[in-house]
């Protein structure tokens, strides 16, 4: 069994203010995944400029939050928080859903599209192979915090987490931080850079994050208001089961052509 | 990378574009599916959080409330054992998963495994409490202690 190396969840200060590892390496996925969507867009195939991907990042950044937090509510503890409807504002106190969060992201893809007249399935092939930066060092996070962790394991690389008690479990979030940080940014990475049907990238990424958060359950500490929801899943993966036919239907009708549109008359082709 | 002469213009077709009929039948299947999907599994986990809330209470009062030992025999533990489930039953009437006692005496060697359930087992040390989930798996007594049920993770 591996000791848990007790990283102290405060980075360092910004004069009185504490800077948690969390807060920080979402701010450098965040900018990473800028930089990276900055340089994907100068290609040919996306010609995306510096201000359109910073414009869409605000769209996504508003519906990854507001949508993360719905999804909680609505998917994780709808009981508590009908009865303490002014904790669902206190998003610092934690409980976000990254199902709820990608219903945010491709809501606020489909406004951006709209706006920006560009079709929303584009714009998820763009942003998708972004996505598991954050997702990845999110999960990094986790384990910094000592938090969503994994069951009660005896395995040689089991780890002791203070906040899960004496037994030792699952390091579920390094994991996660493998599969849907690591090898899913990579598998996207490497699809993506050849032309692909539109929409194809955004139901890979569907269709894996469906596959290895429905694997890595069975690893992890179900979220203890729930426990086991229906025989032996969780809600981690009751809500990502849909994910891998959605994910499947989405790239056999991508390589249809589906998701190709034809110009309307009278557009311009480009957005400001 | 290069591309290739049409790569360019076949991306930009993807802009302004409108989608074909039976890609916005596709699509309406899709979001319909997801819609449908999403609510049931919402009205899902708040059945259940209903439901664990109430066992994550009765194990809870009866790691707090079990008389303490070591028992001069297993005849002393299990009258123990037995007075305690009868307070407890007395206490907490209802079994949130179905009709029967939420709390019963047993053995370890013939333990009920039933959903919703909090089984005291007599030992000469200590009376043991095993629970089980809505879903008839057993809780983690380490874990539920150090969250107890008003606290939240």
């Amino acid at each position: 069994m591996l000791a848990y190396p007790h990283i102290n969840p405060v980075g360092f200060h910004i004069g009185p203010i504490p800077i948690h590892w969390y807060g920080l390496l979402e701010i450098i996925s965040f900018v990473i995944g800028t930089i990276w969507l900055i340089r994907r867009g100068r290609r040919s195939e996306w010609q995306w400029t510096k201000e359109q991907v910073l414009d869409l990042e605000y769209y996504l950044s508003v519906g990854a939050i507001a949508g993360g937090r719905l999804g909680y509510i609505l998917w994780y503890d709808l009981p508590y928080y009908l009865g303490h409807p002014i904790e669902i504002l206190k998003v610092w106190e934690g409980g976000m859903s990254f199902h709820g969060g990608l219903i945010g992201v491709i809501l606020g893809c489909w406004v951006y599209g709209r706006k920006h007249q560009r079709s929303t399935m584009a714009v998820l092939d763009f942003v998708a192979p972004a996505a598991p930066i954050g997702l990845g060092l999110g999960r990094l996070a986790n384990f910094i915090n000592d938090q969503l962790f994994g069951r009660v394991s005896h395995l040689p690389w089991a780890v002791i987490f203070p906040a899960g008690g004496p037994e030792p479990r699952q390091p579920s979030q390094i994991y996660e931080f493998l599969l849907e940080g690591v090898v899913l940014l990579v598998i996207l990475a490497v699809y993506g850079r050849k032309r692909r049907p539109t929409g194809a990238v955004g139901a890979l990424f569907v269709l894996f994050y469906g596959v290895f958060r429905f694997l890595v359950e069975y690893t992890r500490q179900p979220d203890i208001q729930l426990g086991f929801v229906l025989g032996r899943l969780d809600m981690g993966q009751i809500l990502s089961a849909p994910m891998i036919p959605i994910g499947i239907a989405l790239l056999y009708w991508a390589y249809r052509g589906g998701f190709e549109t034809r110009p309307r008359e009278g557009a311009t082709g480009a957005s400001t | 990378m290069t591309t290739q002469p049409g790569e360019a213009s076949a991306r930009l077709n993807t802009r302004s574009g409108a989608e074909s009929p039976a890609t916005r039948r596709f699509a309406r299947l899709v979001i319909g599916f997801a819609t449908l999907y999403g609510v049931v599994a919402a009205l899902l986990s708040f059945h259940i959080v209903v439901e664990q809330q109430v066992v994550r209470r009765h194990l809870d009062s009866a790691l707090r409330a079990r008389p303490a030992g070591p028992f001069a025999s297993m005849g002393a533990s299990r009258a123990a054992a037995q007075a305690f489930v009868a307070r407890l039953d007395s206490t907490f009437t209802h079994n949130p998963c179905g009709p029967g006692p939420a709390f019963v005496l047993a053995p370890s060697h013939t333990m009920p495994r039933r959903d919703c359930l909090v089984v005291i087992v007599p030992g000469l040390r200590r009376l043991h409490v095993r629970a089980y989930d809505t879903q008839g798996h057993r809780m983690d007594n380490v874990f539920e202690r150090l969250n107890p049920p008003p606290r939240r993770l």
